[in-house]
């Protein structure tokens, strides 16, 4: 289906026809799954699949031959991709969710990204390594190395988050290819083929059309609102953002649970001769982990339709309900890491083979759980701390809640 | 290093086996990177390994070994587990591999011993496919096997055979086959793509048409039976006469429990100084770190008493000469598995609080975790495998002994 066709169309009809076209490419992602881990970096290949189905333009502004789709359209399409390559899916719907974070950049550095190709992954750095901005007549002038570029290999443009001459709160800067530099540290165990390396600016001098200090761009209303119409572009980010990797991360968790399921109805014991399908004790496992995705598919479930209300109602997130956001992300997280663990740690010596899905997998799970929106003492601490009365350390939370901080 | 003269070898005592152990380390260490790329152990460390003496603990004295308690073997490789899981691996897995020949007719040792007496023998223990069909004097093999640990560095490997069906009935043939062959009878494939204990090239070998003379093939079953063959040539040691399966199944809690304190080591420094990255901060503060690192640390004391204490049962009844009986054996199994379980919990929980830190090839927690939870699959520890028998026990429906290499369905 073209483009021109989807545009007028319902966007959860758009939503479920982009989860349809990522399971039609499912069979190619699974049999260059483990090419991907080994080329650190997702296949060119497959990465033209991803632009030629516009898997990665949810959020892309419809003025630039986006869709808007709902907020979770990411969780969806994610999960879908994520059963056969957690890495493909990564670049799909954490870094495919970029578009929203460029669409609420002021409309002219838009204008500069999309103008030209429509086709855009658009890679962020916010995890600063070393150096910073100082600020210039006109613009920025910025050195220094930026870690956690997931896709980089593959984009025209990066967002950054630097501080500018030492200030607390960073600024986002859009940089085009020809003045960055990849520095290839991505030597992990999980999550191979998201190519997530380092970029390095080297004196190079941003104009300041092209920045945003990120307290506007996350608040309500920042400067893309104004040229873009979903509501995305205009809601208080903070809430929102941060769930783009729970569908990459449920997906894999459902993947290795479907895998094990597959290879474990046909396994004899190597060693023993037995019918694994036949223990209890493997049943029982089973049993457990399907009921920990299930309740990991509620609970986000029930999250995305509040985020989607939330947000086309414009009404107000309250903090009691931000903070249960990201802790159920966290709870999440680990129920899908729970989930594997028990499954992965029971294939025996197989299991343990990099070209095994359910190993490769669980890899991926326990890589994409290290991420600090879904860090399980961060997020459950924060809400321990409301329930029991005390400042959370969120200042804005703090604030609304009249606690002072301690 | 320098290498320990071997020409009148007189055994080391636990103390100086464990000090030449300690100072392999810091090499092992400079050599994790390149071990786990070549998938194999590196070539100085299996020199190290034969100066050093360490495939020669559980070696007869007659062929130059040290017939030296089995703890010692066990201890050897938790030390050499704190730098290296791989390397510990060829240590206490396939240096278990000397008692078994030893266990087996003196022709045998000759032939493996004779000519050069540092040896690493491998075995490839799970069959794909393959068995022995008697001919005159011997047996033609056939088969593909797998997990041959440290068969890139082997002049000599063992592997279990099925008498081919028809042979059944016919000959007085036993079921399986513990078959010694040398290299040039195998070919080795390159299948160990693997998550964890990389290096230790627990690759597949291969046979078509081998013929193999009657007295390097004997009994599985006997040759971890009590007094087998090679107790007559080696008659000082318990290792060689007693029923070796509690202690070759014993073989890889010295490399687990030494992956763990080798995390838990490493976790500990970083973790001392380390600052959150995302947001400052020094992370020894938070009391949630301080109560995991504290679990863990409580899971490895435990799992260490239970070690040790599998050790001294082991070494006692060996030097007693009396048998573990079945539901001794039984219990020593549980053990087994929920050491494993212990170890692989505590070393979870450290590496998943490192963040994304956490995640990086060349962080040494990430190194220990992968190493152990890949041998956590090992089937000697595995869960359901080793701890249903017991609970059966317990309820009253009686005791049974799990073994290796119980045939398969004959297809």
């Amino acid at each position: 289906m073209a483009v021109q066709e989807m545009d007028n169309q319902d966007p959860l009809k758009i939503e479920a026809e982009l989860v349809a076209r990522a399971r039609a490419l499912g069979p190619q992602l699974r049999a260059t799954a483990a090419a991907t881990e080994a080329n650190r970096s997702v296949l060119k290949s497959n990465m033209r699949a991803v632009f030629d189905n516009q898997l990665v333009r949810f959020f892309q502004p419809k003025r630039h031959g986006g869709f808007e789709l709902e907020w979770g359209a990411q969780f969806a399409i994610g999960r879908e991709v994520a059963k056969n390559c957690p890495s493909t899916a990564w670049i799909v719907a954490v870094v495919g969710a970029h578009g929203c974070f460029l669409g609420r950049m002021p409309g002219a550095v838009q204008d500069e990204v999309w103008g030209a190709n429509q086709d855009q992954l658009i890679a962020t750095a916010s995890v600063n390594r070393h150096g910073g901005a100082k600020r210039e007549k006109d613009g920025l002038r910025i050195a220094g190395q930026w870690g956690f570029s997931s896709g980089c290999d593959h984009a025209e443009w990066a967002m950054f988050g630097v501080h500018v001459d030492g200030e607390a709160v960073p600024t986002q800067i859009v940089v085009p290819r020809s003045d960055w530099t990849i520095a290839d540290t991505w030597h992990v165990a999980g999550m191979r083929g998201t190519g997530t390396k380092d970029l390095v600016l080297d004196d190079v001098f941003v104009p300041v059309s092209r920045t945003l200090p990120a307290g506007e761009w996350i608040a309500a209303n920042p400067p893309g609102s104004k040229v873009n119409e979903s509501y995305i572009y205009r809601v208080p980010f903070l809430p929102f953002v941060g769930m783009s990797l729970l569908g990459p991360l449920f997906g894999a968790a459902e993947g290795a649970y479907n895998d094990y399921c597959a290879i474990t109805a046909e396994r004899m014991g190597t060693m023993t001769g037995e019918a694994a399908a036949e223990n209890a004790p493997v049943q029982l496992r089973v049993s457990e982990s399907a009921a920990e995705l299930h309740a990991a598919e509620v609970i986000m479930t029930g999250q995305i339709a509040y985020l989607r209300d939330a947000g086309k109602n414009g009404k107000t997130i309250p903090a009691k309900k931000r903070m249960e956001i990201n802790r159920d992300r966290a709870f999440v997280a680990n129920l899908c890491v729970r989930s594997t663990e028990r499954l992965v740690g029971m294939m025996g010596a197989m299991g343990i083979f990099e070209g095994n899905p359910v190993q490769r997998h669980h890899r991926d799970i326990m890589a994409m759980a290290t991420q600090i929106g879904v860090n399980w003492d961060r997020n459950m601490l924060s809400y321990g701390r409301l329930a029991l009365g005390l400042p959370t350390g969120d200042a804005q939370v703090d604030q609304e809640l009249g606690r002072a901080a301690s | 290093m320098a290498a320990v003269d071997h020409s009148d070898v007189t055994s080391p005592t636990l103390a100086e086996i464990l000090q030449r152990a300690e100072g392999m380390l810091p090499a092992l260490r400079e050599r994790v990177d390149e071990a786990d790329q070549l998938r194999r152990l590196p070539d100085a460390t299996v020199r190290d390994l034969f100066d050093t003496g360490m495939m020669r603990i559980l070696q007869p004295k007659r062929y130059g070994g040290y017939e030296m308690d089995w703890a010692a073997h066990s201890e050897a490789a938790r030390v050499i587990a704190h730098a290296c899981s791989s390397t510990a691996w060829i240590v206490s897995v396939v240096g278990a591999h000397a008692a078994i020949l030893a266990r087996m007719p003196k022709q045998c040792q000759d032939d493996v011993w004779g000519p050069n007496q540092d040896q690493i023998i491998a075995t490839a223990s799970a069959r794909k496919e393959g068995a022995a069909r008697k001919v005159d004097d011997g047996y033609i093999v056939n088969g593909t096997w797998r997990f041959a640990s440290g068969v890139d560095h082997a002049d000599w490997c063992m592997v279990p055979a099925p008498v081919e069906a028809k042979e059944r009935g016919l000959q007085d043939a036993p079921g399986f086959l513990r078959v010694l062959m040398p290299k040039s009878d195998y070919t080795i494939q390159d299948t160990w793509f693997v998550s964890g204990v990389k290096a230790s090239g627990s690759k597949d070998v291969y046979c078509d048409e081998v013929f193999v003379p009657d007295y390097r093939v004997m009994d599985s079953r006997a040759t971890f039976a009590l007094n087998p063959p090679g107790a007559a040539i080696n008659p000082e040691h318990y290792l060689y006469s007693q029923e070796f399966g509690p202690y070759f199944g014993s073989s890889l809690l010295g490399p687990m429990l030494g992956a763990a304190e080798g995390a838990y080591a490493d976790y500990r420094e970083i973790t001392a100084v380390r600052e959150g990255a995302l947001f400052g901060g020094k992370v020894a503060g938070l009391a949630q770190v301080q109560q995991r690192l504290a679990e863990s640390s409580a899971e490895i004391k435990a799992a260490r008493l239970m070690y040790e204490h599998n050790n001294k049962i082991l070494h006692e009844r060996g030097a007693a000469g009396i048998s573990l009986s079945t539901v001794e054996l039984s219990e020593m199994n549980r053990d087994r598995a929920f050491v494993a379980k212990l170890l692989i919990a505590a070393v979870t929980r450290l590496v998943r609080q490192m963040g994304a830190m956490g995640l990086y090839d060349d962080n040494p927690v990430q190194r220990h975790y992968r190493d152990l939870t890949a041998m956590g699959t090992q089937i000697a520890v595995n869960w359901d495998r080793n701890v249903t028998p017991f609970g059966k026990h317990e309820l009253g429906l009686g005791a049974e002994v799990i073994g290796l290499h119980k045939p398969k369905k004959s297809t």
